[in-house]
């Protein structure tokens, strides 16, 4: 991230970073990896509605922080290769192409290789 | 005295045209130097088609802070992420200059095979409608050719590249020789049939055609859908040069082919009137060479050939080599891109697709075909397609943790998109010149662009959006959403015409054969030679002119005229 972030970016990240831990101690007095799961997902769940309102609100806002950091997870993880093996349908080589087949229980989300 | 060397053609460029001059240069048994400024590429090695993304520093999503420095201009293009982006040019060591607040974005490769190892693959014949559009509506000049002096070659190059599609009989798009299509999916099969009865069959949805093998053929292997491109194709299933001309041009041992080696100059001996050669900077050793040939085509892409005339003026041409007629340079174009619109497309939630297929849709020009718009001339067509978006909508999707991931494992809805591509039309204004205060890495002036697009582009673009909707509303999509882009010229990375082609030396570059009205042992047979930009992605009609134009050549020189 240190390289890949600009400045700004990163910033904002960490702000970010900072703000969870502090918005957990004033709740229960520790920090956010110190809490419960309870605790982890009222504030995770907190973070990401006023994010959302604030997607809704205003064009153009840097991503909030919950968006912004939900992407790095996503991201990441599904560039991993337990992400991309495991996870999802991996098809190095499919070998041939079909427009339409039957959805099964199975199937997940293809890797796009990317 | 710099070295000198001797051959009989002598091609500027190994990409997709001059692949195909080499080609056909040697197996008419003329001995060919092919130059070219950039390395050599050996797909063993610098094919990344299998490179994981965990295998990637930036996991593919780009070393950001890197590419500003290197590459602020090529990283643009969509396929100049961190797998592929050595495929492009370093910007800082191949500048170019424009006026502020007109930006021109100029996307390159410098490697042996060109931007054929990064490029679209998607190929489409012009037709008469194309052909006949300058003479129709007065832009421009008039082609020298018409679609039946172009179709035998149109038919040979297909032939070898390799080209799948479905034929669909429609006069304004000819079909090429067809290796079986891929096939349509679920979504576009739907949308291709609404629009068949909406619009009585005046819009055609049909499978990209693509030079991209369906079926194993002349030696190259059929595609495995793994469907990325331009990673490179270590089983040579589309059409480059470096996996299909170049070898050609090499088993019949009369190609040199010579990386590293930039062209500076076409060499003009006043006493002959014709080139004698080509002036040569070792991007190695800096050396300066001269290589002579018995004839010379320039084959460096529209902009780089036009520049190098531009900076082989003589006493004779001030204003650049062969530019008795001043249009050297002039008459720039791309195509515009970027309106349409996109919905989802429901009632099919239990259907997907199997494998990546590397191609789209086609829908191709409906607008003045048959009547006239009354907002804008010529037309446009859409790629696009349909798809069941992945994981990416996680990023727009409410929640997180265990839920959140099982649901991301199942396809999300069916979307489609129409993405439109338009004609330019030739503007005398549209220009490209030598700045004189700015040289490459190589000391070479570099070039200065003015192009902008002109009403009559924005025009069409706006009916792409609008037309996109109507098509997507006649096939039942919900949330359709348009747009218009506002994307720079340059970006489409069709650019084209500087040094027309034309039926008179008064007014144009070069004649119907890709010569040079000037001197007849010089061609340029890139996009350079375009007279109008019609809307198909141009680089079929480059290779089909560029091999017409070579057999043109040979037999001029067996009747004693070159
Ligand atoms: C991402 C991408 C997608 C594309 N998709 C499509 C598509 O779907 N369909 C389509 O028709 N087109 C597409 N294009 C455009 C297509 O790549 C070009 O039209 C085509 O490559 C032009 O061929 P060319 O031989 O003129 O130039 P290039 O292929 O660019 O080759 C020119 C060669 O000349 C060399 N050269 C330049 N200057 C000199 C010099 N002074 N001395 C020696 N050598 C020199 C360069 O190093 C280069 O290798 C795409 C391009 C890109 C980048
Ligand atoms: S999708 Fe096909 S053509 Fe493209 S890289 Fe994979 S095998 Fe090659």
């Amino acid at each position: 991230m240190a390289e890949w972030y600009d400045t700004d970016d990163r910033e904002h990240f960490m702000r970010g970073l900072t703000e969870v831990d502090e918005r957990t101690q004033a709740l229960v007095g520790v920090v956010f990896a110190q809490s419960g799961a309870d605790t982890q997902t009222e504030i995770l769940s907190g973070l990401e509605a006023e994010g959302r309102a604030r997607i809704a609100s205003e064009e153009d806002a840097p991503s909030p922080f919950f968006q912004q950091f939900r992407g790095l997870v996503l991201s990441g993880y599904y560039s991993s290769e337990i992400g991309l093996r495991e996870e999802l349908l991996y098809q190095p080589i499919p070998g041939r192409f079909d427009g339409c087949v039957d959805v099964s229980e199975v199937t997940r989300s293809v890797s796009d290789g990317n | 005295m710099p070295r000198q060397e001797h051959y009989d053609a002598i091609v500027v460029g190994s990409g997709i045209t001059g692949g195909w001059a080499a080609k056909e240069l040697t197996e008419r048994g003329l001995r060919t130097l092919v130059l070219e400024a950039g390395r050599s590429i050996d797909p063993e090695n610098d094919y990344v088609m299998t490179t994981q993304p965990w295998e990637l520093p930036f996991r593919g999503r780009r070393d950001r802070i890197k590419q500003e420095r290197e590459r602020p201009i090529q990283r643009e293009c969509y396929a100049c992420d961190e797998w592929s982006e050595k495929f492009f040019v370093r910007d800082d060591e191949n500048p170019y200059t424009t006026e502020d607040g007109k930006p021109f974005l100029w996307i390159r490769s410098r490697q042996v095979g060109g931007r054929s190892i990064v490029w679209g693959r998607q190929v489409y014949r012009l037709s008469d409608l194309d052909f006949e559009a300058n003479a129709r509506d007065g832009f421009g000049v008039d082609w020298p050719i018409r679609y039946a002096d172009i179709e035998p070659w149109y038919d040979h190059v297909e032939r070898f590249i390799g080209v799948s599609g479905q034929a669909e009989g429609l006069a304004q798009l000819p079909d090429s020789k067809f290796l079986p299509p891929m096939s349509l999916n679920c979504a576009e099969q739907h949308v291709r049939e609404s629009l068949m009865s909406h619009f009585s069959g005046e819009r055609v949805l049909t499978i990209g055609r693509c030079a991209i093998l369906t079926a194993n053929h002349g030696g190259r292997r059929a595609c495995h859908y793994c469907g990325t491109c331009e990673r490179g194709c270590t089983t040579h299933s589309y059409f480059s040069s470096l996996a299909a001309t170049l070898p050609a041009a090499a088993v019949t041992g009369r190609m040199t082919l010579r990386p590293h080696s930039v062209v500076h100059s076409v060499i003009y001996d006043p006493t002959s009137g014709r080139a004698s050669g080509v002036r040569v900077i070792d991007a190695e050793t800096q050396e300066t060479l001269e290589f002579h040939g018995r004839v010379v085509f320039l084959c460096a892409s529209a902009l780089e050939s036009t520049r190098i005339l531009l900076h082989s003026a003589t006493e004779r041409w001030p204003d650049g080599l062969a530019n008795s007629s001043g249009q050297l340079g002039h008459n720039l174009m791309d195509h515009t891109m970027g309106g349409g619109a996109q919905g989802n497309i429901s009632g099919m939630d239990d259907k997907w697709v199997y494998g990546r297929r590397p191609n789209g849709i086609y829908l191709p020009r409906f607008r003045n075909v048959s009547e006239q718009h009354p907002d804008f001339l010529r037309g446009y067509a859409y790629q696009g397609g349909g798809s069941r978006i992945g994981w990416a909508r996680g990023n727009d999707m409410p929640g997180f943790g265990a839920d959140f991931k099982h649901a991301l494992r199942a396809p999300g809805p069916w979307q489609f998109r129409f993405y439109g591509f338009g004609e330019c039309l030739p503007r005398e204004s549209n220009q490209v010149t030598l700045d004189p205060d700015r040289v490459d890495a190589w000391g070479i002036p570099v070039l200065n662009i003015h192009c902008e697009w002109s009403d009559n582009e924005k025009a069409a673009l706006n009916d792409m959006s609008i037309q996109a909707a109507e098509m997507l509303e006649a096939a039942g999509a919900s949330e359709v959403n348009t747009f218009i882009e506002d994307n720079p010229p340059g970006l489409t990375i069709h650019e084209m015409g500087t040094a027309r082609m034309g039926r008179d030396p008064a007014t144009s570059v070069l004649n119907g054969w890709n010569q040079s009205w000037d001197v007849p042992n010089l061609f340029v047979t890139d996009g350079a030679c375009m007279t109008s930009s019609a809307n198909q992605n141009p680089s079929l009609t480059y290779m089909a002119l560029t091999a017409r134009a070579v057999d043109y050549a040979v037999k001029q020189i067996a009747d004693g005229e070159l």
